[in-house]
């Protein structure tokens, strides 16, 4: 299942009301991979965390292999996609938000782990539509 | 009382254009409200950016009196430009009413350069603020109103877009958490050839900067050495993931400037802070979030004159085939 939230949702996800809205139309599927476009949207922290919540959530009751895919237009590195994506949400507690990079996708990737859940942010280049795995958690 | 003159000219296109003044306002008696006239009759190009860092360099030149005589004397063409970009509304709302008795006949004697063919500017932004909730109420306005600005003014160019609209999220939130004073944000597209544009910004706030703002709110362990707080000092504590100033932290976490760097980094922007009397080159920072007091020192330098507080931001882009 693929969401697509600039065309459906608008480009802002920096209000809590917006996010909230959208986090209640991400509802289980018996698809195993959900794909979530956030392509030309604006990202912020702690308000998008609340979509990769719920889209977590969603896949608890999917079949394996239970891929969730975050896709972007731009390649930032990986602790501008850990703010966005995970500060402020359920597997990032705020005590470990200033911790180094590697050990916060560790402790992601455990999270994640013993939800059976694997996340992938991929990236997609506006010109070509070439798309690339950035970063894999779990 | 003769006025103190303020002289805009020739280009106001750029980050820093000079502020040529013909005598020092700030020498008159201090009990007095100095008169200061500005003057744009000599002003043969104007953009949006250029004439926004003007302003932001005239707030700080005239101080808490902010009153200023704007003469309207130019040439027909940068008066045009200056009300198109919305200049001089700003200039009246900033600094007072504008002058129009004032118009000279006198013909400027420098020739006007002709603006090249599709280079754009979007009218400045006046963020007025307000207070409490209303201050990130106009943040949210402010990005709604450039994301829709930017379809018509990106649509020649190659650019993703929301990228700056998040750098300038960041740079909106902390103005509306750090300051009670209102911004400016101005942006231009200049077509450099044809394959390439520069788009440009500026981006600032009449408050006290950064550098003051972070000495008038340190910790009570740090007060003691507020006399000798340096310039790198206080940015290396404005650099670190999770050092805020700001008296409401549940809400501000301390990620705004490494998200800043981070964000200008990742899109190949080239991100300057200009505070007071020192540009610090934010792109050519390593490690964001891992500053040496070194390693803070050798991005700033010392500009010359007091600029105000704005970020300045470039960054050269394809243009679309036709």
């Amino acid at each position: 299942m693929i969401i697509q939230l600039k065309s459906r949702f608008g480009l802002d996800l920096t209000s809590e009301a917006q996010v909230e809205a959208i986090a209640k139309e991400i509802v289980a599927s018996p698809e195993p991979e959900l794909e979530i476009d956030f392509c030309g949207c604006i990202l912020d922290y702690p308000a998008t965390s609340r979509i990769v919540d719920a889209a977590i959530k969603a896949l608890a009751d999917s079949p394996p292999p239970k891929v969730l895919i975050l896709l972007f237009n731009i390649a930032f590195q990986e602790g501008m996609f850990i703010k966005w994506f995970f500060f402020g949400g359920e597997i990032l507690p705020d005590s470990l938000i200033n911790n180094g990079i590697d050990e916060i996708h560790q402790h992601i990737s455990n999270k994640l782990q013993q939800m059976g859940i694997k996340i992938i942010i991929r990236s997609r280049a506006e010109n070509t539509g070439e798309c690339s795995d950035l970063y894999i958690y779990g | 009382m003769k006025p103190t003159k303020v002289k805009a000219w020739p280009d106001l296109t750029g980050y820093i254009p000079a502020l040529p003044v013909l005598a020092d306002a700030r020498r008159q008696a201090k009990t007095e409200k100095p008169l200061v006239e500005v003057d744009f009759g000599n002003v043969r190009s104007v953009s949006a950016v250029g004439l926004t860092v003007f302003i932001f360099q005239l707030l700080r030149f005239l101080g808490q009196y902010r009153f200023a005589i704007i003469r309207k004397e130019c040439s027909e063409k940068i008066k045009d430009q200056i009300s198109q970009l919305g200049g001089f509304e700003i200039l009246a709302a900033l600094f007072g009413s504008l002058q129009p008795e004032l118009l000279s006949e006198e013909e400027s004697d420098l020739p006007n350069e002709s603006c090249p063919l599709g280079n754009k500017s979007l009218p400045i932004y006046h963020l007025k603020f307000g207070e409490g909730e209303q201050r990130s109420k106009a943040v949210t306005t402010f990005l709604h109103k450039i994301s829709d600005d930017f379809i018509e003014i990106f649509k020649d160019v190659c650019f993703e877009a929301n990228g700056l609209l998040m750098l300038l999220n960041e740079i909106a939130k902390n103005s509306a958490d750090h300051t009670k004073e209102d911004a400016l944000f101005a942006l231009d597209v200049f077509h450099v050839d044809n394959k390439t544009s520069r788009i440009s910004f500026a981006f600032g706030d009449f408050g006290v900067g950064i550098k003051r703002h972070i000495e008038e709110h340190l910790p009570p362990e740090e007060i003691k050495r507020k006399p000798h707080f340096s310039l790198y000092e206080a940015y290396r504590l404005a650099l670190k993931q999770g050092y805020t100033s700001n008296s409401a932290p549940n809400r501000n976490k301390g990620q705004g400037m490494t998200i800043i760097m981070d964000v200008a980094s990742s899109l190949g922007m080239h991100l300057s802070v200009f505070d007071a009397w020192s540009r610090g080159v934010l792109s050519q920072f390593p490690n964001a979030g891992r500053q040496s007091h070194d390693s803070v020192r050798r991005i700033f330098h010392n500009v010359g004159h007091d600029v105000g507080f704005f970020y300045y931001g470039e960054i050269f882009v394809n243009r679309r085939p036709n």
